[in-house]
């Protein structure tokens, strides 16, 4: 029974090629053009991950629409979200609504790929039970690594699979200091260097929602960051 | 600031000195007033001295007791001056009560005799007082002769044409009377002149009195001094000689018509004086009075006195004889013609002294003149009063006047400043605009200033905003072609794709090189209508033909669809640019074109509004979402569905937009029953 994937995606060609790739990695897909073919089928059956853009036809903001829709109904389906615009207002209005990653249309196929094997791989590994020797701890910092979640001073911290590679490299080797690229490296993406900032902002905002005093991913100028032990 | 800036506000303190300039016309003004009140004095002292001259010459007699005076020849000795007397005086030899009367003083040539000869006149009668200088006196020594035989003293009258001599002699000091000395004639009464003689330090001195009426208007006197010793030599000094027959000279004296006719005049603060022919001071009435007043502060009445310092005055002539008036101050009167005089005050150089001379006719000519003068204190304090009051009027007017400046030039800076600061504020760093800038509801030309900076602010955000967005649109319309071939060229690196498939990727990704191709093409397209629409000149242009001619070349073009113009109007002119005017017509057209089903009417209707032309360009169709209605025309915004092989930018409607604007008119959208309506709205004549 192959994982389905369903592609809600206005642009045929883009969603052809995509459709073609997973279904040679394996997967089920469904394409839908637009919000209403998709919502319908999700009331139907929903997949094991969607890949959702946020323009659809007419509706600018269709696809944050359809996420809100999808989060409502299951808090563990993988939503990423894979569009054109890049804006920080549409990540961070995208990541709020529950969406597990947000992917710019220029991404790799390989990296695209890479994701949704992570994604659908955390699924997995939290409805098994939790092993031991997956978590690494630093401090009140704790990493599961076979999970991908994180936990900060025992209470969860709410990370997308590329904010967890992240926070991965820098807490591996806390005082060293990790390079924009080596931190792009390990969470197999490609970004400009205004994107790894705003990354790094949002982990931070995310762990100070938890503990208002976070203050270990360190900034170190010109070079890139450290995590302080 | 390492410079001193040269702010509105010390600006408009050096324009505050202007006002410097209010004190300078105070003092001008003040000047003048000054003028005018003096020349008022003037004409009033002229006017004084006009009317004393006429009373006095109203009769001759009053200034010449005698009129013979008047055609006998000019008298070449001293005469005596009789002065009325103001006090009682007694005639006790010693010379109490004569302080201040004019002398008439002779010197001898050759010894130390000196002689001093004092006249007064009282009621009736004459007194004299003289005193001579003889380190020597001898006094007569009846032993001698029954003759005056000493040091004497010889009165001369002139009663009907005859001379008559009265010698005064004594063999000491104490009461004297006269004796005839020459032949004894009618009229002469020697026991009517009595008087006393006194031992003096230096010499003696004799006071008498006789009745005016002996001297028949006339009065000569010397002295014998006798030397002791051998000889008996005897040294004569006197206005006149011994032996002479001819007239002693004129008595000058007041006469009782002159002092009574004075005395009207009396009362005023001017001193009044008549002189006659000869420049003798006959008389003299009133004081000048300094009374200024008192009010005046010291330092205003300085600095007004430093202010009103003009030429410097010279002091009065003096005359040399004394009892005679100066003789510049009185020829031109004498001369017939009346005169202002102004001199300093001998007294007191502060102030001034204002003399108005006037002639006192006689027969033929004039017989004498009035002088009359008043202190100039008399219109200056006058002055001085208004001059405090200016200078403080000014002073309060100056201090307001640059307390106002700085007050307003402080505000205008403070206006002009925050200006600047909400400029600074809205523009950051990096040239982006935010925030709102304060609109100013001023209605002066900062507020203007302040509202065309909001204007511009917010034009340059809206192009700011367009620019961002145009790249934010750009990047997300280059990304969806990018994205295509890019996993088009991933699926095709893959090998076990089928050489349909191989096929099937190659054309998307040559779609998605077209579509790059097309939004390029497209971009170049609006930036080259961005320039052309400056390098458009407009002209006049009749809208009513060019839509025919637009209509028909449409139909021919779009023959899916019917092309209707309608228009009430015979003629509409507008200013545009035709080529522009139809590309913007072009794209409407075509828009229609689209979103119009098949064979239904594109209407194009030309309407007037106002001042304005409308061409409405309506079709059938699915109605415009409203939440797209008002960014329709923004750059990158489409409606259209992705029609394989077409490409929407979303350019068409700004490029219209454009064009409309660069008319000064604009465009809107609208939905109609049935369809759409795009509505071009150009200035014009408006039919």
């Amino acid at each position: 029974m192959p994982q389905q994937i369903a592609i809600v995606e206005d642009e045929p060609a883009i969603a052809a090629n995509y459709r073609d790739h997973l279904e040679r990695e394996g997967f089920a897909v469904q394409l839908y053009a637009d919000r209403q073919q998709a919502a319908s089928a999700f009331a139907l059956a929903l997949p094991d991950l969607a890949i959702i853009d946020v323009g659809l036809g007419d509706e600018m903001e269709g696809g944050f629409e359809l996420c809100r829709e999808l989060r409502v109904r299951s808090a563990e389906l993988p939503i990423v979200f894979l569009t054109a615009r890049d804006s920080e207002l549409d990540i961070i209005s995208g990541l709020r609504l529950g969406a597990d990653e947000y992917l710019t249309k220029d991404i790799s196929q390989a990296q695209l790929m890479a994701r949704i094997h992570a994604l659908l791989r955390r699924v997995r590994a939290l409805a098994s039970p939790e092993k031991k020797d997956d978590v690494i701890r630093q401090g009140k910092l704790e990493l599961n690594r076979e999970r991908m979640t994180v936990r900060w001073n025992h209470q969860p911290v709410e990370l997308t699979v590329t904010e967890f590679w992240m926070v991965y490299a820098l807490a591996r080797h806390p005082g060293h200091v990790k390079s924009r690229q080596q931190l792009m490296n390990s969470a197999d993406v490609v970004l400009d260097d205004n994107t790894i900032t705003s990354h790094i902002k949002r982990i931070r905002r995310k762990f100070q929602t938890v503990d208002d005093t976070f203050q270990n991913i360190e900034t170190a100028y010109g070079v890139g960051y450290r995590w302080k032990g | 600031m390492e410079r001193l800036t040269f702010s509105l506000r010390r600006q408009l303190i050096v324009v505050a000195l202007l006002l410097l300039t209010l004190p300078w016309a105070g003092c001008q003004f003040v000047r003048e007033m000054e003028g005018a009140l003096r020349h008022g004095q003037a004409q009033t002292l002229q006017a004084t001295a006009q009317a004393v001259a006429a009373v006095v010459g109203a009769d001759t007699q009053i200034i010449y007791p005698y009129p013979d005076r008047l055609s006998a020849p000019a008298e070449e000795r001293p005469s005596v001056h009789a002065h009325p007397a103001t006090l009682p005086i007694a005639i006790d030899g010693y010379a109490e009560g004569w302080e201040g009367t004019p002398a008439l003083t002779l010197q001898s040539q050759n010894t130390e005799l000196a002689l001093s000869i004092k006249a007064l006149t009282r009621d009736d009668r004459l007194l004299l007082l003289v005193q001579v200088k003889d380190n020597e006196v001898v006094y007569h020594n009846p032993g001698l002769s029954p003759e005056p035989n000493g040091d004497r003293l010889v009165i001369r009258t002139w009663q009907a044409d005859r001379r008559q001599d009265y010698v005064i002699a004594t063999a000491a000091p104490g009461s004297v009377r006269a004796r005839a000395a020459s032949r004894r004639t009618r009229g002469m009464d020697p026991g009517k002149i009595r008087g006393y003689w006194q031992d003096a330090v230096d010499g003696y001195t004799i006071e008498v009195e006789m009745p005016m009426a002996m001297t028949g208007g006339r009065l000569g006197l010397y002295i014998n001094d006798v030397g002791h010793g051998e000889g008996r030599n005897v040294v004569t000094l006197g206005n006149i000689r011994p032996l002479r027959a001819s007239s002693p000279p004129w008595l000058i004296y007041t006469s009782d018509n002159l002092q009574a006719a004075l005395s009207l005049f009396d009362k005023q603060q001017v001193n009044i004086q008549v002189v006659d022919r000869d420049g003798w001071q006959l008389a003299s009435a009133g004081a000048i009075s300094h009374r200024a007043d008192g009010n005046t502060f010291w330092l205003v009445r300085l600095l007004y006195r430093s202010i009103l310092a003009e030429e410097t005055l010279p002091v009065p002539p003096q005359s040399e004889t004394p009892g005679k008036a100066a003789p510049a101050v009185i020829e031109e009167a004498l001369a017939g013609t009346a005169e202002n005089l102004r001199f300093r005050d001998p007294r007191n150089a502060n102030r001034n002294l204002l003399l108005a001379t006037a002639p006192v006719e006689g027969a033929e000519q004039p017989i004498g003149a009035v002088i009359v003068s008043q202190s100039g204190e008399q219109y200056l304090s006058l002055t001085d009063q208004a001059f405090s009051r200016l200078l403080g009027y000014s002073l309060l007017a100056l201090g307001t006047g640059v307390l106002g400046l700085l007050g307003y030039a402080s505000v205008l800076s403070f206006r002009i400043g925050r200006l600047n600061r909400a400029a600074h504020s809205v523009i950051a760093n990096d040239g982006s605009i935010q925030g709102v800038f304060p609109r100013s509801r001023a209605q002066d030309e900062i507020g203007e200033l302040s509202r065309a900076y909001a204007d511009l602010l917010a034009k340059l955000r809206e192009y700011n905003d367009y620019l961002r967005t145009l790249s934010r649109k750009l990047a997300h319309e280059l990304r969806t072609p990018i994205a295509v071939i890019q996993s088009s060229l991933e699926n095709l690196e893959h090998t076990d794709a089928s050489p349909q498939q191989h096929q099937t990727y190659q054309l998307r990704a040559r779609e998605g090189l077209d579509r790059l191709k097309a939004i390029l093409t497209a971009m170049s397209e609006a930036n080259r209508l961005e320039e052309s629409v400056r390098s458009n000149p407009r002209r006049d242009l009749d809208l009513v033909p060019f839509l025919l001619e637009i209509s028909a070349a449409y139909a021919d073009v779009h023959s899916g669809h019917t092309v209707r113009f309608e228009t009430g109007s015979e003629q509409a002119n507008v200013c545009a640019a035709p080529e522009l005017l139809a590309q913007a017509l072009d794209k409407l057209l075509d828009n229609a074109a689209s979103f119009a089903p098949l064979q239904t009417p594109i209407v194009i209707r030309l309407e007037a509004a106002d001042d304005h032309w409308r061409i409405a360009i309506s079709n059938e169709g699915p109605p415009l979402p409203n939440e797209l209605r008002d960014r329709l025309f923004e750059p990158m915004v489409s409606l259209r569905k992705g029609d394989a092989g077409e490409v929407h930018l979303g350019l068409g409607l700004h490029v219209v937009r454009l064009i409309a604007e660069y008319h000064e008119g604009r465009v809107f959208a609208d939905n109609v029953a049935g369809g759409v309506r795009f509505t071009l709205s150009l200035p014009g004549d408006g039919g």
